[in-house]
C-alpha cells in the first residue's frame, strides 16, 4: 500500500496544499507547530476516520471555516491506483436536516457507512500521544484495539457503532426508571430492559469474541518485540479484562459462548445499573491489561519501560495489519525517532521492511542518523514545512 | 423577523415547524407561496385542512385511512390469517407496491426509543395486542420493523409478548440487493446475510 498524494482543505493550518509522495521514505520537517504533523493526521484519517489526537471534527478546521476536506490517492496491493476522501461539514445543508455531517468517498462515490471505508486503506501512526495506551485508563487501550481490528474486520466496525447504540438506548431507560422510582423488579419493566439487553448480548458477545481472539494475537507479538527490546530483560504481560474479568481462563470463546456470562452479568447487575442510570458491564467497560513482569504498568514502570511497552503495542499493530491484508501499511512516524534509543530504533526498522514511510522530525539532518542504513538504501524524499507550507528540497546534508 | 410583516413572520415560522425544513428554506417557500395566484394557494391550503379532516386512523391496523375500517382491513381478497406489522403508513405503502404480500397489517406509528422518549405504550402495540387477542384467525404475525437498533428492539420486544400466545411469529429478513454481485456487496450487508443464512 502507498500513498501517491495528499490533498487538503481548511484542515487545521492548510488552506489548500497538496502534495505528490514518492514511494520509499518521505521526512517532513521543520520548526514544532508548523503542521508537520497534521500532515501524517491527514493520512491516518484516511485509513480509520479518526484522528489519532483528537474525536472531534470540529478541532480540524482551519480557524473561521466551516468544514474541511483531505483526500489522498493511493496505490492498492494491485498496484492500482485509488482515491479516498473524508470531509466534514459542521454546518449542513438544510435538506440534509442542518447538522454538522461528514461525507467520504472512494474513488469518486461518496460510501453511506464510515464502516465503507474500513480496510480500504491502511496505516499505523506511532505518535507522542501513545503514551497514553499505558499512562491513561482503560478507554485508550480499547481504543487502540477498536482501531486495529475495525481495519480488518469493517463489520466489527458496524457492530461497535451498533453496539454505542443500543448502550445509548439502554442507559436512558435506566435514567427513566430511575426518575420513575422503579427497582427492575416489576414484570413489565423487566420486560423492557430484557430488550435492550438482549440487544447488547446479541452485539457485544461477537464484540467479545473478536477482541479476545485479536488481544491473543496482540499478547503474542508485543511480548516477543518487548523481550527484544530489553534483551530479554523484561516480560510484557497483556491480559484481555473481558466483562470484569474474573470468570474467563485462557480459552477463546465463540461469539455464543459469551452470550451467557454477559446476559447473567447484566441481568445481576441491573438494579445498580438503574440506580447509577448507566450500564456497569459490556464491552465498553473492557480493558486489555498491560503489566510487566506481572506488575501493573502504569505505577511501576519508568518512561523508557512505558516506551518500550508502546512500541511493542504498535508494532503488533503493524504486523497483524501485515497479517490480515498481506500488505504493508503506510506507516506514519509522527517525531518518534528522536525519542527512541537506538535499539528501540532498530527493532522498528526491522519490522518496518518495505513499507513506505512518513516521517515528521524537526532537524532533517538528524534524521539520517537516527533511520541509518535503512534511508541509505531507499528513495528518501524531503519536504520542508513551514507555516503551512510544504516544499520539497534537495536532500539535506 | 421584524422585517416581515405579522401574516408573513407567521406564515415563516409555520413552515419552519416542517421536518427537514430550516429558517432558510421556510423562508423561500414563504415567498414562492406569496408568488402564486391566490387560486393556487387556495388549492393548496384546502387539500392540507381536506387531507387533515378526512384521514383518521383505521381501528383495526392503524394504518392511515378516509374509511373505518380501511380499504386493506376490509378487502376479501385478503389473508385475514397473516398481520404484518410494520413502523409507519410509509411502509404499508412499499410493502403494497410489491404486489404479492396478500395479508393485512398493523401500523406501530413508531418504534421504540427510550432516548427520544418513546417506550412501547408509546407506540400502537396495546392495539395490536387487543386485535390478537380478539381475532383468533390470526395465525401468524410478521414482524417488518426496520433493521435498525430501535426496530430491531421493538421486533423483539412483541416476539417475546406474543410467545406465550403461540401465535407464530416471524422476522423479514434483511441481506444482499437482489440482482447485484456478491462481491459488490459492502461487508456488513455480506456478514449479515452469512449471519441470516438458512437451508435449502
Ligand atoms: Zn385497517
Amino acid at each position: 500500500m502507498r500513498v501517491t498524494s495528499l490533498e487538503l482543505t481548511d484542515f487545521r493550518n492548510y488552506e489548500n496544499l497538496r502534495v505528490a509522495i514518492e514511494p520509499g521514505i518521505t521526512v517532513f520537517f521543520g520548526d514544532n507547530a508548523e503542521g508537520k504533523t497534521n500532515l501524517l493526521e491527514a493520512v491516518y484519517l484516511c485509513a480509520c476516520a479518526r484522528s489519532h489526537r483528537t474525536s472531534r471534527d470540529s478541532d480540524l478546521i482551519h480557524h473561521d471555516r466551516s468544514g474541511y476536506r483531505v483526500g489522498i490517492c493511493f496505490l492498492n496491493r494491485h498496484g492500482q491506483e485509488e482515491t479516498l476522501a473524508l470531509s466534514y461539514r459542521e454546518q449542513a445543508p438544510e435538506s440534509a436536516g442542518g447538522r454538522a455531517f461528514r461525507t467520504i468517498e472512494h474513488n469518486g462515490a461518496v460510501l453511506q457507512r464510515v464502516a465503507d471505508l474500513m480496510g480500504l486503506f491502511h496505516a499505523v501512526i506511532f505518535a507522542p500521544e501513545d503514551l497514553m495506551l499505558v499512562k491513561e485508563g482503560p478507554s485508550a487501550r480499547r481504543r487502540y484495539m477498536d482501531l486495529l481490528i475495525s481495519q480488518v474486520r469493517p463489520s466489527y466496525f458496524h457492530d461497535l457503532q451498533q453496539y454505542a447504540r443500543q448502550l445509548s438506548q439502554r442507559n436512558a431507560l435506566l435514567k427513566q426508571l430511575r426518575s420513575e422510582g422503579r427497582t427492575g423488579e416489576e414484570a413489565n419493566v423487566r420486560d423492557s430492559l430484557e430488550v435492550w439487553d438482549e440487544a447488547l448480548v446479541h452485539t457485544g458477545s461477537r464484540i467479545l469474541a473478536v477482541r479476545q481472539h485479536f488481544a491473543e494475537r496482540i499478547r503474542e507479538i508485543a511480548a516477543d518485540r518487548h523481550a527484544k527490546l530489553s534483551s530479554g530483560r523484561e516480560r510484557l504481560h497483556l491480559r484481555y479484562r473481558a466483562l470484569g474479568g474474573g470468570r474467563q481462563g485462557q480459552e477463546l470463546l465463540s461469539a455464543t459462548d459469551w452470550q451467557e456470562p454477559f446476559r447473567t452479568r447484566l441481568v445481576h447487575g441491573r438494579k445498580e445499573d438503574i440506580e447509577k442510570g448507566a450500564t456497569g458491564v459490556g464491552p465498553h467497560r473492557d480493558d486489555l491489561e498491560l503489566s510487566l513482569d506481572g506488575e501493573g504498568m502504569k505505577p511501576f514502570s519508568s518512561q523508557g519501560q512505558q516506551r518500550s511497552a508502546v512500541l511493542s503495542l504498535r508494532l503488533a499493530e503493524l504486523v497483524i495489519l501485515h497479517e490480515e491484508t498481506g500488505d504493508m501499511p503506510v506507516l506514519l512516524l509522527d517525531d518518534v525517532m528522536s525519542e527512541l534509543d537506538a535499539g528501540r530504533r532498530a527493532r522498528l526498522l526491522e519490522d518496518m521492511g518495505e513499507a513506505q514511510v512518513l516521517v515528521t522530525c524537526t532537524d532533517a539532518a538528524h534524521i539520517v542518523d537516527q533511520m541509518g542504513r535503512l534511508l541509505k538504501s531507499e528513495g528518501v524524499t524531503y519536504h520542508q514545512v513551514s507555516e503551512g507550507r510544504v516544499d520539497r528540497v534537495d536532500p539535506v546534508g | 423577523m421584524a422585517r416581515f410583516t405579522p401574516a408573513i413572520s407567521r406564515l415563516v415560522s409555520e413552515l419552519s415547524r416542517l421536518p427537514g425544513i430550516g429558517g432558510k428554506s421556510a423562508q423561500r417557500l414563504a415567498f414562492h407561496l406569496l408568488s402564486l395566484p391566490q387560486d393556487k394557494v387556495d388549492a393548496l391550503a384546502e387539500a392540507m385542512v381536506e387531507a387533515r379532516r378526512t384521514t383518521i386512523l383505521c381501528s383495526a391496523c392503524c394504518n392511515l385511512t378516509d374509511q373505518d375500517p380501511c380499504e386493506i382491513c376490509t378487502s376479501r381478497s385478503r389473508d385475514r390469517s397473516t398481520v404484518c406489522v410494520v413502523e409507519n403508513p410509509r411502509d404499508v405503502a412499499a410493502m403494497e407496491r410489491m404486489r404479492e404480500y396478500r395479508g393485512l397489517y398493523h401500523v406501530l406509528h413508531g418504534a421504540i426509543s427510550p432516548m427520544q422518549g418513546v417506550g412501547p405504550e408509546q407506540v400502537r402495540l396495546k392495539e395490536l395486542l387487543a386485535r390478537l387477542r380478539e381475532d383468533d384467525g390470526i395465525t401468524e404475525v410478521i414482524l417488518a420493523t426496520n433493521p435498525t437498533v430501535e426496530g430491531e428492539a421493538t421486533a423483539m420486544y412483541i416476539a417475546r409478548l406474543l410467545k406465550p400466545s403461540g401465535i407464530r411469529t416471524t422476522r423479514i429478513a434483511h441481506g444482499l440487493p437482489v440482482g447485484g454481485d456478491l462481491e459488490y456487496a459492502d461487508d456488513v450487508t455480506l456478514s449479515r446475510a452469512m449471519e441470516g443464512r438458512r437451508e435449502i
